[in-house]
Protein backbone atom coordinates (compact mmCIF):
# COMPACT_ATOMS: atom_id res chain seq x y z
CA UNK A 1 0.00 0.00 0.00
CA UNK A 2 1.46 3.18 -1.01
CA UNK A 3 2.15 5.91 1.71
CA UNK A 4 -0.56 8.93 1.61
CA UNK A 5 0.70 11.83 0.09
CA UNK A 6 1.10 13.94 3.06
CA UNK A 7 3.59 11.06 4.67
CA UNK A 8 5.20 11.00 0.90
CA UNK A 9 5.96 14.63 1.06
CA UNK A 10 7.52 14.57 4.75
CA UNK A 11 9.87 11.78 3.33
CA UNK A 12 10.67 14.06 1.18
CA UNK A 13 11.31 16.88 2.66
CA UNK A 14 13.39 14.87 5.49
CA UNK A 15 15.25 12.87 2.35
CA UNK A 16 16.60 16.96 1.10
CA UNK A 17 17.25 18.50 4.97
CA UNK A 18 19.48 15.07 5.07
CA UNK A 19 21.18 15.68 2.02
CA UNK A 20 22.00 19.33 2.26
CA UNK A 21 23.33 18.46 6.27
CA UNK A 22 25.36 16.28 4.89
CA UNK A 23 26.67 18.29 1.73
CA UNK A 24 27.06 21.60 3.60
CA UNK A 25 27.10 20.70 7.45
CA UNK A 26 31.13 21.33 7.58
CA UNK A 27 30.81 24.51 5.48
CA UNK A 28 27.91 25.97 7.64
CA UNK A 29 29.50 25.40 10.79
CA UNK A 30 33.01 26.87 9.33
CA UNK A 31 30.56 30.05 8.09
CA UNK A 32 28.66 30.18 12.37
CA UNK A 33 32.36 29.97 13.44
CA UNK A 34 32.93 33.42 12.36
CA UNK A 35 30.07 34.80 14.94
CA UNK A 36 30.13 32.33 17.90
CA UNK A 37 31.22 29.39 19.85
CA UNK A 38 28.90 27.14 19.37
CA UNK A 39 28.59 26.84 15.91
CA UNK A 40 26.78 23.13 16.22
CA UNK A 41 24.04 24.64 18.13
CA UNK A 42 23.45 27.71 15.64
CA UNK A 43 23.62 24.79 12.55
CA UNK A 44 21.59 22.49 14.56
CA UNK A 45 18.39 25.60 15.14
CA UNK A 46 19.06 26.58 11.58
CA UNK A 47 18.03 23.05 9.98
CA UNK A 48 15.31 22.79 12.64
CA UNK A 49 13.92 26.49 11.12
CA UNK A 50 14.24 24.87 8.10
CA UNK A 51 12.76 21.76 8.53
CA UNK A 52 9.38 24.20 9.56
CA UNK A 53 8.77 25.82 6.62
CA UNK A 54 5.81 24.80 5.25
CA UNK A 55 7.38 25.51 1.55
CA UNK A 56 10.99 24.71 0.68
CA UNK A 57 12.97 27.86 0.12
CA UNK A 58 13.72 28.25 -3.68
CA UNK A 59 17.71 28.64 -2.28
CA UNK A 60 17.76 26.02 0.64
CA UNK A 61 21.45 26.40 0.51
CA UNK A 62 21.49 30.42 0.41
CA UNK A 63 18.37 30.23 3.20
CA UNK A 64 20.45 27.78 5.25
CA UNK A 65 23.48 30.01 4.90
CA UNK A 66 21.46 33.38 5.77
CA UNK A 67 19.73 31.24 8.60
CA UNK A 68 22.61 30.03 10.51
CA UNK A 69 24.19 33.65 10.53
CA UNK A 70 21.36 34.97 12.05
CA UNK A 71 21.40 32.48 14.86
CA UNK A 72 25.09 32.29 15.40
CA UNK A 73 24.99 36.24 15.87
CA UNK A 74 21.97 35.82 18.12
CA UNK A 75 24.07 32.75 20.03
CA UNK A 76 27.01 35.09 20.32
CA UNK A 77 24.79 38.47 22.06
CA UNK A 78 23.74 35.43 24.41
CA UNK A 79 27.52 34.11 24.92
CA UNK A 80 28.60 38.03 25.55
CA UNK A 81 25.65 38.13 28.67
CA UNK A 82 27.30 35.43 30.11
CA UNK A 83 30.33 35.52 32.66
CA UNK A 84 33.50 35.44 31.80
CA UNK A 85 34.49 32.46 33.72
CA UNK A 86 31.92 30.08 31.86
CA UNK A 87 33.18 31.48 28.59
CA UNK A 88 36.69 30.26 29.63
CA UNK A 89 35.27 26.60 30.30
CA UNK A 90 33.08 26.22 27.36
CA UNK A 91 35.84 27.52 24.98
CA UNK A 92 35.36 25.73 21.60
CA UNK A 93 39.14 24.44 20.92
CA UNK A 94 37.85 22.22 17.36
CA UNK A 95 40.27 23.17 15.22
CA UNK A 96 39.29 24.86 12.00
CA UNK A 97 40.63 21.98 9.25
CA UNK A 98 41.28 18.55 8.77
CA UNK A 99 44.70 18.73 9.15
CA UNK A 100 46.34 18.25 5.63
CA UNK A 101 50.08 17.86 5.95
CA UNK A 102 50.58 17.12 1.87
CA UNK A 103 50.95 20.65 1.16
CA UNK A 104 53.47 23.43 2.47
CA UNK A 105 50.36 25.35 4.62
CA UNK A 106 49.22 22.77 7.48
CA UNK A 107 45.76 23.11 8.48
CA UNK A 108 46.79 25.25 11.84
CA UNK A 109 48.03 28.11 10.03
CA UNK A 110 45.17 28.61 7.40
CA UNK A 111 43.21 28.82 10.80
CA UNK A 112 45.40 32.17 12.10
CA UNK A 113 45.45 33.72 8.87
CA UNK A 114 41.27 33.04 8.65
CA UNK A 115 41.21 34.38 12.38
CA UNK A 116 43.01 37.43 11.03
CA UNK A 117 40.68 38.24 8.71
CA UNK A 118 38.15 40.55 9.65
CA UNK A 119 34.47 39.06 10.31
CA UNK A 120 33.03 40.25 6.91
CA UNK A 121 35.92 39.05 4.41
CA UNK A 122 35.64 35.71 6.25
CA UNK A 123 32.26 35.23 5.95
CA UNK A 124 33.06 35.68 1.89
CA UNK A 125 35.51 33.48 1.64
CA UNK A 126 33.97 30.75 3.32
CA UNK A 127 30.53 31.43 1.54
CA UNK A 128 32.52 31.31 -1.59
CA UNK A 129 35.43 28.63 -1.25
CA UNK A 130 33.80 26.12 0.98
CA UNK A 131 29.73 26.79 0.47
CA UNK A 132 29.89 26.98 -3.18
CA UNK A 133 28.10 30.42 -3.01
CA UNK A 134 27.86 32.38 -6.31
CA UNK A 135 28.91 36.30 -5.56
CA UNK A 136 25.57 36.78 -6.17
CA UNK A 137 24.12 34.73 -3.37
CA UNK A 138 26.58 36.51 -1.13
CA UNK A 139 25.71 39.69 -2.12
CA UNK A 140 22.13 38.96 -0.97
CA UNK A 141 22.95 37.04 2.41
CA UNK A 142 25.21 40.26 2.86
CA UNK A 143 22.98 43.00 1.68
CA UNK A 144 25.55 43.98 -1.00
CA UNK A 145 26.16 43.93 -4.78
CA UNK A 146 27.72 40.73 -6.39
CA UNK A 147 30.46 43.18 -8.20
CA UNK A 148 31.74 44.44 -4.43
CA UNK A 149 31.00 41.44 -2.87
CA UNK A 150 33.75 40.22 -5.35
CA UNK A 151 36.23 42.91 -4.86
CA UNK A 152 36.25 41.94 -1.03
CA UNK A 153 36.50 38.70 -1.99
CA UNK A 154 39.63 38.92 -3.44
CA UNK A 155 41.00 41.79 -0.78
CA UNK A 156 40.42 38.35 1.31
CA UNK A 157 42.10 36.02 -0.59
CA UNK A 158 44.88 38.49 -0.79
CA UNK A 159 45.30 38.86 2.78
CA UNK A 160 45.02 35.40 3.17
CA UNK A 161 48.00 34.76 1.26
CA UNK A 162 50.09 37.37 3.04
CA UNK A 163 49.17 35.73 6.24
CA UNK A 164 50.38 32.39 5.08
CA UNK A 165 53.51 32.96 2.98
CA UNK A 166 54.39 36.25 4.85
CA UNK A 167 55.17 37.75 1.76
CA UNK A 168 52.77 40.60 -0.25
CA UNK A 169 50.83 39.73 -2.91
CA UNK A 170 50.46 41.69 -6.35
CA UNK A 171 47.24 43.63 -6.21
CA UNK A 172 47.45 43.82 -2.53
CA UNK A 173 46.03 46.84 -1.06
CA UNK A 174 48.53 47.06 1.37
CA UNK A 175 51.49 47.05 -1.45
CA UNK B 1 30.75 41.58 -14.51
CA UNK B 2 29.51 38.69 -14.70
CA UNK B 3 30.42 35.10 -12.84
CA UNK B 4 32.65 34.28 -15.47
CA UNK B 5 34.01 37.77 -15.97
CA UNK B 6 34.96 37.28 -12.46
CA UNK B 7 36.45 33.76 -13.09
CA UNK B 8 39.02 34.94 -15.78
CA UNK B 9 40.18 37.46 -13.52
CA UNK B 10 41.41 35.24 -11.03
CA UNK B 11 42.79 33.34 -14.10
CA UNK B 12 44.92 36.18 -14.85
CA UNK B 13 45.50 36.84 -11.23
CA UNK B 14 46.99 33.43 -10.03
CA UNK B 15 44.22 33.49 -7.40
CA UNK B 16 41.99 30.34 -8.76
CA UNK B 17 45.14 27.88 -7.68
CA UNK B 18 45.07 29.57 -4.05
CA UNK B 19 41.16 29.47 -4.30
CA UNK B 20 41.71 25.69 -5.12
CA UNK B 21 44.29 24.66 -2.41
CA UNK B 22 42.26 26.79 -0.15
CA UNK B 23 39.23 24.46 -1.27
CA UNK B 24 41.80 21.31 -0.36
CA UNK B 25 41.38 22.21 3.21
CA UNK B 26 38.32 20.46 4.71
CA UNK B 27 36.47 22.50 7.35
CA UNK B 28 36.02 19.89 10.40
CA UNK B 29 32.48 18.11 9.99
CA UNK B 30 30.11 18.50 13.11
CA UNK B 31 29.98 16.17 15.75
CA UNK B 32 26.36 16.08 15.68
CA UNK B 33 25.65 13.51 13.69
CA UNK B 34 22.01 13.34 10.85
CA UNK B 35 20.57 11.23 13.17
CA UNK B 36 21.02 13.42 15.65
CA UNK B 37 19.39 16.45 14.48
CA UNK B 38 16.65 14.30 13.01
CA UNK B 39 15.93 13.20 16.40
CA UNK B 40 15.90 16.94 17.55
CA UNK B 41 13.58 18.17 14.90
CA UNK B 42 10.87 14.93 15.39
CA UNK B 43 10.97 16.10 19.58
CA UNK B 44 10.55 20.03 17.93
CA UNK B 45 7.50 19.03 15.97
CA UNK B 46 6.12 17.32 19.33
CA UNK B 47 6.08 20.47 21.29
CA UNK B 48 4.97 22.22 18.57
CA UNK B 49 1.76 19.73 17.95
CA UNK B 50 1.07 19.99 22.03
CA UNK B 51 1.17 23.90 22.37
CA UNK B 52 -1.00 24.13 18.67
CA UNK B 53 -4.80 22.81 19.17
CA UNK B 54 -4.74 19.68 17.06
CA UNK B 55 -7.91 20.36 14.94
CA UNK B 56 -10.28 23.62 13.97
CA UNK B 57 -13.19 22.54 16.39
CA UNK B 58 -10.73 22.99 19.55
CA UNK B 59 -9.85 26.56 18.12
CA UNK B 60 -13.10 27.33 17.98
CA UNK B 61 -13.46 26.37 21.56
CA UNK B 62 -11.21 28.53 22.42
CA UNK B 63 -12.37 31.91 20.45
CA UNK B 64 -15.68 31.19 22.14
CA UNK B 65 -14.43 30.77 25.15
CA UNK B 66 -12.22 33.90 24.99
CA UNK B 67 -15.02 36.00 23.39
CA UNK B 68 -17.44 34.71 26.12
CA UNK B 69 -14.92 36.04 29.01
CA UNK B 70 -14.77 39.61 27.43
CA UNK B 71 -18.30 39.62 27.39
CA UNK B 72 -18.59 38.77 30.89
CA UNK B 73 -15.63 40.85 31.83
CA UNK B 74 -17.09 43.83 30.14
CA UNK B 75 -20.43 43.64 31.45
CA UNK B 76 -18.99 43.45 35.17
CA UNK B 77 -16.55 46.45 34.55
CA UNK B 78 -19.97 48.66 33.56
CA UNK B 79 -21.49 47.05 36.50
CA UNK B 80 -19.08 48.34 38.26
CA UNK B 81 -18.53 51.25 37.28
CA UNK B 82 -22.38 52.45 37.56
CA UNK B 83 -22.01 51.37 41.06
CA UNK B 84 -18.71 53.76 41.48
CA UNK B 85 -20.55 56.48 40.05
CA UNK B 86 -23.67 56.67 42.08
CA UNK B 87 -23.44 55.49 45.42
CA UNK B 88 -26.11 53.81 46.85
CA UNK B 89 -27.09 53.13 50.53
CA UNK B 90 -28.19 49.88 51.49
CA UNK B 91 -30.87 49.84 54.09
CA UNK B 92 -32.12 47.48 56.73
CA UNK B 93 -36.04 47.21 56.95
CA UNK B 94 -36.51 48.86 59.95
CA UNK B 95 -34.09 51.95 58.96
CA UNK B 96 -36.11 52.01 55.92
CA UNK B 97 -39.36 52.14 57.54
CA UNK B 98 -37.93 54.61 59.67
CA UNK B 99 -36.46 57.09 57.40
CA UNK B 100 -39.90 57.03 55.21
CA UNK B 101 -41.96 57.84 58.25
CA UNK B 102 -39.32 60.55 58.90
CA UNK B 103 -41.06 63.97 57.51
CA UNK B 104 -38.81 64.77 54.55
CA UNK B 105 -40.40 68.54 54.31
CA UNK B 106 -38.02 71.17 55.71
CA UNK B 107 -36.84 73.32 53.20
CA UNK B 108 -32.99 72.46 54.55
CA UNK B 109 -33.10 69.37 53.89
CA UNK B 110 -34.32 69.55 50.32
CA UNK B 111 -31.74 72.14 49.23
CA UNK B 112 -28.75 70.06 51.12
CA UNK B 113 -30.31 67.14 48.70
CA UNK B 114 -30.07 69.20 45.73
CA UNK B 115 -26.62 70.28 46.51
CA UNK B 116 -25.31 66.94 46.76
CA UNK B 117 -26.81 65.80 43.48
CA UNK B 118 -25.26 68.61 41.93
CA UNK B 119 -22.29 68.17 43.89
CA UNK B 120 -21.93 64.61 42.28
CA UNK B 121 -22.68 65.54 38.72
CA UNK B 122 -19.88 67.89 38.93
CA UNK B 123 -17.92 66.10 40.56
CA UNK B 124 -17.80 63.19 37.40
CA UNK B 125 -16.84 65.84 35.34
CA UNK B 126 -14.10 67.37 37.22
CA UNK B 127 -10.51 66.92 37.25
CA UNK B 128 -8.68 65.73 40.44
CA UNK B 129 -7.13 69.50 41.32
CA UNK B 130 -11.07 70.44 40.77
CA UNK B 131 -12.22 67.47 43.21
CA UNK B 132 -9.85 68.56 46.13
CA UNK B 133 -10.89 72.34 46.47
CA UNK B 134 -14.53 71.19 45.76
CA UNK B 135 -14.42 68.79 48.52
CA UNK B 136 -13.11 71.73 50.68
CA UNK B 137 -15.79 73.67 49.69
CA UNK B 138 -18.60 71.20 49.52
CA UNK B 139 -17.28 70.74 53.47
CA UNK B 140 -17.93 73.85 54.18
CA UNK B 141 -21.05 74.52 52.87
CA UNK B 142 -23.07 71.40 54.02
CA UNK B 143 -22.46 71.90 57.77
CA UNK B 144 -24.40 68.89 60.29
CA UNK B 145 -26.18 66.01 58.63
CA UNK B 146 -29.54 65.98 58.20
CA UNK B 147 -31.58 63.77 59.82
CA UNK B 148 -32.89 61.94 56.98
CA UNK B 149 -28.65 60.78 57.10
CA UNK B 150 -28.33 60.61 60.64
CA UNK B 151 -30.56 57.80 60.98
CA UNK B 152 -28.72 55.70 58.84
CA UNK B 153 -25.84 53.04 60.01
CA UNK B 154 -24.32 51.88 57.45
CA UNK B 155 -22.68 48.23 57.87
CA UNK B 156 -18.63 48.15 58.09
CA UNK B 157 -18.34 47.09 54.23
CA UNK B 158 -20.32 50.33 53.57
CA UNK B 159 -17.70 52.83 55.36
CA UNK B 160 -17.30 55.36 52.44
CA UNK B 161 -15.03 58.33 52.78
CA UNK B 162 -15.47 61.96 51.22
CA UNK B 163 -12.59 61.22 48.69
CA UNK B 164 -14.38 58.91 46.82
CA UNK B 165 -17.62 61.59 46.80
CA UNK B 166 -20.23 59.84 48.89
CA UNK B 167 -22.12 62.56 50.11
CA UNK B 168 -25.42 60.83 51.22
CA UNK B 169 -23.51 58.94 54.58
CA UNK B 170 -20.67 59.16 56.87
CA UNK B 171 -19.14 55.92 58.34
CA UNK B 172 -21.14 53.67 61.00
CA UNK B 173 -18.28 54.63 63.96
CA UNK B 174 -19.10 58.48 63.38
CA UNK B 175 -22.54 58.44 63.21
CA UNK B 176 -24.46 60.88 64.83
CA UNK B 177 -27.52 60.72 67.39
CA UNK B 178 -30.42 62.79 66.99
CA UNK B 179 -30.04 63.17 70.41
CA UNK B 180 -26.83 65.58 70.02
CA UNK B 181 -28.60 68.02 68.05
CA UNK B 182 -32.35 67.84 68.95
CA UNK B 183 -33.30 68.38 72.85
CA UNK B 184 -37.25 67.10 73.13
CA UNK B 185 -37.13 68.75 76.58
CA UNK B 186 -35.90 72.05 75.49
CA UNK B 187 -38.78 73.69 75.16
CA UNK B 188 -41.12 73.54 78.35
CA UNK B 189 -37.91 73.98 81.01
CA UNK B 190 -37.56 76.97 78.59
CA UNK B 191 -41.59 77.99 78.64
CA UNK B 192 -41.22 77.47 82.08
CA UNK B 193 -38.82 79.42 82.85
CA UNK B 194 -39.39 82.19 81.33
CA UNK B 195 -43.26 81.86 83.31
CA UNK B 196 -40.90 81.76 85.97
CA UNK B 197 -39.28 84.40 85.09
CA UNK B 198 -42.60 86.70 84.34
CA UNK B 199 -43.82 85.76 87.62
CA UNK B 200 -41.14 86.70 89.27
CA UNK B 201 -41.12 89.90 87.83
CA UNK B 202 -44.87 90.78 87.98
CA UNK B 203 -44.63 90.06 92.03
CA UNK B 204 -41.39 92.26 92.35
CA UNK B 205 -43.70 94.78 89.96
CA UNK B 206 -46.95 94.06 92.42
CA UNK B 207 -44.77 94.58 95.44
CA UNK B 208 -43.74 97.88 94.20
CA UNK B 209 -46.97 99.20 93.32
CA UNK B 210 -47.87 97.54 97.19
CA UNK B 211 -45.23 99.47 98.84
CA UNK B 212 -45.75 102.28 97.01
Amino acid sequence: MPPSPLIAKAICVNEILKRLYEQHAPALLLYARIWCRFPEDALQEAMIELSHQTELPPDPVAWLYQAVRFRAINLHRGEQRRNKREREVALDRTPFFVDAMQYNTDAAELEVAMKALPEDLRGIVVARVWGGLTFEQIGQLNGGSSSGVHRRYHDALVKLKEQISGIPCRGSNNE
Amino acid sequence: MNENQFQDRFEDEGSSDFERRLREFQPTPPRTSWEDIERSISLDQQVTVRRTPPSSWSKMATHAAATLAGVALGVALMLMLKNDGAPEVVLDSDVREQVVEEPVDSDRQKTTLLQNKVAVNRHRNSSSSDRSVFRSARALRSGPLTPLHRNIDLQPWQNVSYDRMTFTAEPSSTSIEPSDFVQPMAAPQLLRQLLDEQSKSSNQRGNKTNSG
